[in-house]
């Protein structure tokens, strides 16, 4: 009997003492709190992983620098696993439990729609980095909570589609032929659809266009009609896990004419498909916002020895610099809205962002109160076998927003 | 002529792939949902090895498919085994629990990132009739001919084979014949985990090596039914077919479609032979 | 010394005396029992002004999966017909709400049961090949059902040029509008009551009878003279039509209704549900609704509480789904029939232990 109590006296002083842990001592120095949720452990981890690794670094750097005006930054890291229904559900805890001030990142599109009607709600600022689909990013109301990085994927402002339309006209002649595949998901049938009607402006003769499903194992349905009709260059929005096995398939049925891929391909994905291309592999272009690892920039150097410090699991990669410049954004906002900053005062603070990347994308990132994209640069790479490094196949090209607000709509 | 190349490779890839579910399902009437996961950490092992362990792929390869056997043994005494006498039910969950946990193993130990499996022989072939191949295709083709001639042998010639027919029909009787039917139902495990790491790798030699690696399984399990879920052989002439039609939906009606073919026949199979094609007939329902 | 303790106990209440007490739901029909319930609704009452927003959400969340829980163990827990189409089912309730609600600016209260009726209708549709097939062919054909709607859902979502979700506005019931989660906890806390309580009365009339004996014997049934194909039919519109409703309520609580949320990975982990909990019992389902909602964020919980940070938390995600899997894994081990069983166990260890209860008759010796 009087073991049966001390049982259960200890099972309470266990569990109150698991509760109590959560209390924390205030520190002189409270932390601003950052969230950050992106897919970690979901499907298409290699590309969102090394983002928030790039952002944790930064802050990492930062506080070891002292703060931000003399106060830490907390960063809190979640995982989405690219399920709406857990992005939705972590998304809540950090606006709820940890209190944050603005959540970055996101992770794969289908699952960024709760966490932005959510935010919407509470106020709360979104940074998207890799892919965004937010709508109200240009012409938008000041106090808006939607702030644009990387690819923007909304039907009403897609720079993607525009954006690698311009990337073929760069390096084909007019009049050029163009095939276009896409994954077989809503987001990737607009972007090709809007990408088609870009290059028919621009004069190019689209001769293929069609979705391939996501888990398809073998290509050659495709590959075969893809190599028959034999166009001047071929466009895939797709993943490294498609794209790469139809490289290969297209090199076997001996088409090696131009094939040109998005930045969803991650440095350490392309050296590894490029080794298992058995001719030079110098028909495959690559192109996205920010620049290549394979530059060896002072500002990139500067990004790896901070993944060194601090830890890091995916080798250095464009997607790093996107986290790296989204935490830059977020310093000089936390800098100019002083202590103690509160969710509104870092919209207004965010809408006069005005960042040097310095080399790590074409040109700063600025936004405005009534534009939250701003000006973006865009860059092509070619693969050298020489140098084995992806080359620049054309210099940074500026895009502006009011070329792509609501064309085709 | 191509195109007739391609259904053959990808009814091989497929009836690799079936054959471990229809092997675990013959001995234990389980219906084995950490296949995809089982499929991709086999994969990723595979890499690592061939990485590790210097002279001919093979080798590594070879380690890879004996530790897919040990591990199928040691599923199946440490998880598989207590359970019998429960409803499958349960055992059916825990084998999807199972493969949330080779995933998240998966996860840890590779990062996600996409790899490929040299098998050291990547080489364009043109043969005649336009026709082009890879080597690593061929490597394919054989293997699978290879393994499906092995397993018949060894269900119909060997002693153990024998002993595995005639547990998987009738366990009680076969126990007071003095079979081990413990012994016998493990070695079916290893050899349906020893199937799964082979398809895996044969995967990941000629297309990649990702974290969708076990998505594809999913149709494997329509082939397996197609097929008869109890029944080996019938695991070819199901492929070949669900390969064949998926195959010519997706280049001359309509590419989307494909992807739901598998599924398509599987229903009008079950419709009018629910055993599958080759199974053995079971008790159907008539109202 | 028996008799005096005999005599001394006090009259069990467990021995009914007259039919109309027999039928009380045997959650009340003690006093203590009764007390029980009392405080545990107490605690429900009582929890969304200790708790905060987000404990209050993660309960809404184990609310939603119970409702759905539950029909899918009257489903397969009772009338032993394996489906495993249930996601397409809340797919439906969940893009009816989106349909009828958003499109055609339908009341709440007007949506919710014509989801159920569209879900009834398509389960109507997944039930005939419970005629002619059984057992884990049933399963196949309503997993093939499955993909048929998501494909169909799949195109008219595209059709409509909505890329990545319909949104859904809060739902209105007259002046009041559902926005704050402890305004859903109450609505989600009734209708889990009002669930429960329909369910648990349909298991002890007329169908109910018929399922059991189904399951247990579906040729000896019919020869007793059961039409075996409308009852089994029947379990398939009554738990579509649930799920479908608990589908449109979590696209009104989500806001949102997206078509990747619903795939073969939601049937396995609602299976997961009912068979952790215990197939064939209403607390079953609710419990294990409970454990396989709460265990995820409970890792959370404890990887922030350990202060895990820096590139180990990536490490620890995955970790995370690991431990998930584990826990399942050890917990069949342990209890295969579930939790309704472990309960189940205790509640008889208690019932039965000796001289508790005055007998109904005292032997003379």
């Amino acid at each position: 009997m009087r073991k049966k109590i001390m049982g259960i006296v200890m099972s309470l002083v266990f569990f109150s003492l698991i509760f109590m842990g959560h209390i924390s001592i205030l520190d002189a120095a409270d932390p601003y709190v950052i969230g950050y949720l992106s897919d970690i452990t979901g499907d298409a981890r290699h590309n969102y992983a090394p983002d928030s690794e790039g952002f944790r670094v930064y802050m990492d750097l930062v506080n070891a620098r002292g703060g931000i005006n003399g106060h830490p930054v907390k960063v809190i890291i979640e995982d989405g696993k690219s399920e709406p229904a857990r992005s939705a559900a972590v998304a809540k805890k950090l606006i709820i439990e940890d209190k944050v001030l603005a959540i970055c990142g996101l992770g794969f599109s289908r699952s960024q729609p709760p966490v932005l009607a959510l935010a919407e709600k509470e106020g709360v600022a979104v940074i998207t980095g890799y892919t965004g689909i937010g709508g109200d990013i240009y012409d938008c109301k000041p106090g808006s909570i939607n702030f644009a990085t990387g690819h923007n994927m909304n039907p009403d402002f897609h720079t993607s589609a525009y954006a690698c339309a311009r990337f073929i006209q760069g390096v084909k002649p007019k009049g050029s032929t163009v095939a276009i595949t896409g994954f077989a998901t809503p987001g990737a049938r607009f972007w090709r659809d809007l990408q088609e009607k870009w290059l028919k402006d621009m004069g190019f003769e689209v001769v293929y266009g069609e979705d391939i499903p996501t888990d398809t194992v073998d290509f050659s349905p495709w590959v075969n009609k893809i190599a028959k009709i034999s166009p001047d260059i071929y466009y895939a929005i797709e993943g490294s896990t498609q794209v790469i096995p139809q490289i290969i398939a297209l090199e076997k049925m001996g088409y090696t004419k131009d094939i040109m891929i998005p930045d969803f391909t991650p440095e350490g994905d392309f050296a590894k498909g490029i080794k298992r291309v058995v001719g030079n592999g110098e028909w495959i272009l690559w192109g996205g916002r920010w620049a290549s690892a394979y530059e060896d920039l002072p500002a990139m150097r500067e990004v790896q020895k901070a993944l060194e410090k601090f830890g890091h699991q995916y080798p250095l990669s464009a997607r790093h610099f996107n986290g790296w410049v989204i935490g830059r954004i977020i310093e000089e906002a936390l800098t100019r809205a002083g202590w103690p900053c509160s969710r509104s005062k870092l919209i207004t603070e965010l809408e006069k962002t005005n960042v040097d990347t310095r080399g790590l994308t074409g040109g700063p990132i600025q936004f405005t109160p009534t534009d939250h994209h701003g000006p973006s640069w865009w860059k092509v790479y070619r693969w050298n076998a020489g140098k084995k490094a992806l080359v620049p196949a054309m210099d940074w090209f500026k895009i502006e927003p009011k070329e792509i607000a609501k064309k085709y709509r | 002529m191509q195109f007739l190349i391609s259904v053959i490779i990808l009814s091989c890839v497929y009836a690799m792939l079936a054959a471990g579910f229809v092997v675990i399902y013959k001995s234990s009437r389980i219906l084995n949902f950490a296949y995809s996961d089982m499929a991709m950490l086999a994969a990723y092992l595979a890499v690592t090895l061939t990485q590790l362990v210097a002279g001919p792929p093979i080798i590594a390869l070879s380690i890879c498919l004996v530790m897919g056997f040990i591990l199928g043994v040691a599923i199946y005494a440490l998880l598989i085994k207590p359970m019998a006498g429960e409803p499958i039910f349960s055992t059916i969950i825990l084998t999807v629990a199972l493969g949330i946990v080779l995933n998240a193993i998966t996860i840890l130990g590779w990062g996600g990132e996409m790899e490929s499996i040299p098998f050291g022989w990547a080489q364009y072939y043109s043969l005649p009739g336009g026709v082009r191949v890879a080597g690593t295709e061929f490597i394919i083709i054989i293997t699978t001919i290879i393994f499906f001639i092995a397993i018949f042998t060894f269900y119909r010639f060997s002693k153990i084979g024998k002993e595995m027919r005639a547990t998987a029909e009738n366990a009680l009787l076969a126990s007071q014949r003095s079979i081990n039917i413990y012994f016998v139902t493990a070695f079916a495990w290893g050899i349906g985990f020893f199937a799964t790491a082979l398809a895996a790798i044969l995967i990941g030699g000629n297309y990649q090596v990702s974290l969708n690696l076990g998505h594809v399984s999913i149709k494997a399990f329509a082939v397996a039914l197609v097929g008869g879920m109890d029944s080996v052989g019938g695991i070819i002439p199901a492929a070949f077919i669900i390969a064949a039609t998926e195959l010519v939906v997706s280049n001359y009606i309509n590419p989307r479609l494909a992807e739901a073919i598998p599924f398509i026949i599987m229903i009008i199979v079950l419709l009018f032979r629910p055993w599958g094609l080759f199974g053995t007939e079971e008790e159907i329902e008539r109202v | 010394m028996r008799d005096i303790i005999a005599k001394s106990a006090p009259k069990s209440p467990y021995l009914k005396t007259s039919v109309s007490n027999d039928m009380v739901i045997q959650a009340f029909d003690t006093p203590f029992r009764k007390k029980c319930m009392a405080f545990g609704i107490l605690i429900v009452i009582l929890f969304p002004f200790m708790a905060s927003n987000y404990l209050i959400h993660i309960a809404n969340l184990i609310a939603i999966a119970s409702i759905s829980a539950m029909a899918l163990n009257l489903l397969c827990g009772n009338a032993g017909l394996l489906s495993l189409g249930h996601a397409a089912f809340m797919a439906l309730g969940a893009y009816s709400a989106a349909i009828m609600g958003a499109q055609f600016g339908m009341p709440f209260w007007v949506v919710v049961p014509l989801s159920a009726i569209v879900g009834g209708i398509w389960g109507l549709i997944a039930g005939l090949p419970s005629l002619r097939v059984k057992g884990m062919y049933l399963g196949i054909s309503t997993l093939g059902i499955h993909y048929v709607i998501v494909y169909v859902l799949s195109e008219y979502q595209f059709y409509i040029g909505a890329g990545f979700g319909i949104a859904i506005a809060d739902p209105k019931i007259g002046p009041f509008s559902l926005s704050t989660e402890r305004e859903w906890y109450w609505v989600l806390c009734m209708m889990v009551l009002m669930c429960g309580i329909f369910i648990t009365n349909v298991l002890r009339s007329k169908p109910g009878r018929a399922w059991i004996a189904i399951h247990n014997r579906d040729l000896v049934a019919e020869i007793m003279g059961i039409n075996i194909g409308y009852y089994k039919v029947l379990a398939f519109v009554l738990s579509t039509s649930i799920a479908s409703m608990a589908g449109c309520i979590y696209a009104f609580y989500t806001n949102v209704a997206s078509l990747t949320e619903y795939s073969f990975g939601l049937t396995i982990s609602y299976l997961a549900m009912i068979i952790v909990g215990g197939m064939g019992s209403v607390v079953g389902s609710i419990m294990g609704a409970f454990l396989i909602t709460l265990v995820p964020f409970a890792l959370m919980y404890i990887v922030d509480m350990l202060g895990i940070t820096g590139v180990i938390k990536e490490y620890f995600f995955s970790v995370q789904s690991g431990i998930f899997g584990l826990i399942i894994i050890v917990f069949l081990l342990v209890e295969p029939l579930g939790l309704a069983e472990i309960w189940r166990r205790i509640r008889d260890y208690f019932m039965l232990w000796p001289f508790r209860y005055k007998p109904l008759t005292i032997t003379k010796r």
